[in-house]
């Protein structure tokens, strides 16, 4: 463990030297969250609550979804895997005395770090200015919230992980990603599952929407413990599938591995 | 005591073909035809500990391909391998810490570290127990990068950065170095800074180094033992003063001449280069006698004669051509 724990921290270190990097996600999130909030406040004309979200709940729950999906994606989920097996670099990283896909996991994780606290900063205060303090806040429910929080990175992490693994497969894997990040944007960040036909939901639920964006965002501005217990078994259901996939997925894989000039 | 062995190891990639035209690509889509090529086909050699054997041979031929199955990164088709008497795939990871890697044209390090950094780090990942400063410090004056240790990686030039990968690959005292074409792209004298430096670490601490290059003088000036590959078979395993007594029986002489003379027509001698006084010829001593070729010369009119073996360079292209 020490040694991915090293991994996350030189991913860390290298992160520190790109911080401005971070002020151009700042400024799309700024005007994403700001035209749902047009949007919404358009909506909600005189009406308080719809659906059992206040217009100030909705405009949290964009916050914090558009958070997962700015602060905790990184190039090295998204890209880096991909490139690797491509390249034939995957190579060099199996005959070091470490777990390939650990390594890939504790270095995204090294890398968001930054991400993660500029943008809980950025988010809270652009929140406070665009809707004022949330409501609905207990303080109670932060540490469960974080728990689901977490939970949603690592499986939105799983399955970027999963996509990348494709790679051993097909040429071009671009077109899974973009499908997964599509159902994110269009069911998992704009509102809750409880605005969408009831026909949708059992799809939504099953979907990785559910688990990534909902739990947390849900658990953030409403919280229950009866809906956090069911969350969280959804969470770990996806958790524990999604890892046996990746297990499966890479060791076919790596037998397949070529690699590029011998 | 044997370092590595390798028997009847074979490995065959499967490869996409592509036919020409907009409809062949098309029909390529829906059936892909594939062709399979033995990259490595029958292999069997052994290294004694502490040896310093160059595995070379022309591109394509395998040499990489073998590297990375004897370092568990790629799974053999058939064949066994025994490297410390561990099996690469099965004891990827416990061999891991007995092996050390060099890609020369792949940078193992991360580039937006320093090389300390990045040496405090595989100094965790390979658990070295004791003093990890101490040892990088012995590698870093072995290794003369000193000076630099604490520049991002992504600063440094070719040559520096080859160093700090090799000081890298070595934190962990490996017992075999396999360096794969460790010198490529660089400049003379770092590469032969390169080269004493692999050849002081061998004797100093016995480190079994497996080395493909193509570059004659790495293989020259390191190895006493040469195994040559072609189209994945070993063409040649031998020690490098075989080959070279093997091959040099042809011997080049350059002559300076006070005039110009004819040049008749020996058996045995081929003229490489007659302009004016400047003649320079190849003898093949099984042929004709060198004394012979000689008395030809008017004596008096030699200003200058310089003989030479034919370059090692030649050598083992004359032997690559034999061979396909």
């Amino acid at each position: 463990m020490r040694k991915y724990i090293l991994v996350a921290k030189s991913a860390l270190k290298e992160q520190l030297q790109y911080l401005g990097n971070l002020f151009g996600g700042f400024f799309v999130y700024g005007i994403i969250v700001f035209v749902f909030l047009q949007l919404w406040m358009y909506i909600y004309q005189g009406s308080s609550s719809i659906n059992g979200y206040s217009l100030n709940q909705l405009v949290w729950y964009i916050v914090i979804t558009e958070f997962i999906v700015f602060a905790m994606n990184s190039p090295v989920i998204s890209t880096e895997i991909s490139n690797d097996i491509k390249s034939g670099k995957l190579a060099y990283f199996l005959n070091k005395p470490y777990h390939y896909l650990i390594f890939v996991l504790f270095k995204h994780i090294g890398t968001i770090i930054p991400a993660i606290i500029s943008y809980i900063v950025f988010g809270a205060i652009m929140g406070i200015v665009y809707i004022g303090p949330l409501e609905t806040f207990q303080i109670i429910s932060t540490p469960f919230f974080l728990i689901n929080l977490t939970l949603g990175g690592l499986i939105f992490a799983l399955i970027y992980i999963l996509i990348g693994l494709l790679s051993f497969w097909v040429e071009e894997n671009a077109p899974f990603k973009w499908i997964f990040s599509k159902i994110i944007i269009v069911l998992g960040i704009t509102f809750p599952l409880e605005f969408m036909p009831s026909w949708l939901r059992g799809f939504v639920k099953l979907s990785p929407v559910y688990t990534v964006t909902y739990a947390p965002a849900k658990m953030f501005v409403d919280f229950s413990f009866d809906e956090f217990f069911s969350l969280i078994m959804a969470q770990g259901i996806y958790i524990v599938v999604l890892i046996i996939l990746i297990v499966i997925a890479y060791r076919k894989g790596v037998r397949r591995l070529n690699v590029n000039g011998g | 005591m044997k370092a590595i062995e390798v028997s009847n190891l074979s490995k065959t990639f499967k490869v996409k073909t592509k036919k020409r035209g907009f409809w062949n690509g098309l029909k390529s889509m829906l059936k892909p035809t594939y062709r399979i090529i033995n990259a490595v086909d029958g292999i069997g050699f052994s290294v004694d500990k502490g040896e310093m054997v160059a595995f070379i041979g022309p591109n394509g031929a395998g040499k990489s391909t073998c590297i990375k199955m004897m370092s568990g990164i790629l799974y053999p088709d058939g064949g066994t391998i025994n490297v410390l008497g561990m099996d690469p795939v099965r004891d990827r990871r416990k061999l891991a810490y007995r092996i050390g890697t060099v890609f020369g044209q792949k940078e193992q390090l991360w580039i937006h570290l320093s090389p300390y950094d990045n040496f405090m780090f595989f100094g965790t990942i390979y658990d070295i127990e004791g003093d990890l400063e101490k040892r990088i410090d012995e590698l870093a004056t072995l290794f003369e990068i000193t000076d630099f240790i604490n520049t991002p990686v992504k600063s440094l030039s070719l040559g520096q950065r080859i160093r700090a990968e090799i000081v890298a690959s070595l934190l962990h005292k490996p017992d075999i170095l396999f360096l794969d074409e460790p010198t490529i792209g660089l400049d003379p004298v770092v590469k032969n800074s390169i080269r004493k430096l692999i050849k002081k670490m061998n004797k100093e601490l016995n480190t079994t180094v497996f080395l493909t290059s193509h570059d004659i003088g790495d293989i020259e000036k390191l190895c006493k033992r040469v195994i040559i590959i072609n189209k994945g078979s070993i063409v040649r395993d031998d020690k490098m003063s075989n080959l070279k007594y093997k091959y040099f029986d042809k011997k080049i002489v350059n002559v300076k001449l006070s005039e110009k003379i004819p040049l008749e027509h020996i058996d045995g001698v081929k003229i490489l280069k007659d302009r004016n006084t400047n003649v320079k010829f190849e003898i093949d001593t099984k042929v004709a006698n060198i004394m012979d070729v000689l008395s030809n010369l008017d004596s008096e009119k030699i200003l200058d004669i310089d003989f030479a073996n034919v370059p090692l360079e030649e050598v083992i292209s004359e032997i690559y051509k034999e061979d396909t």
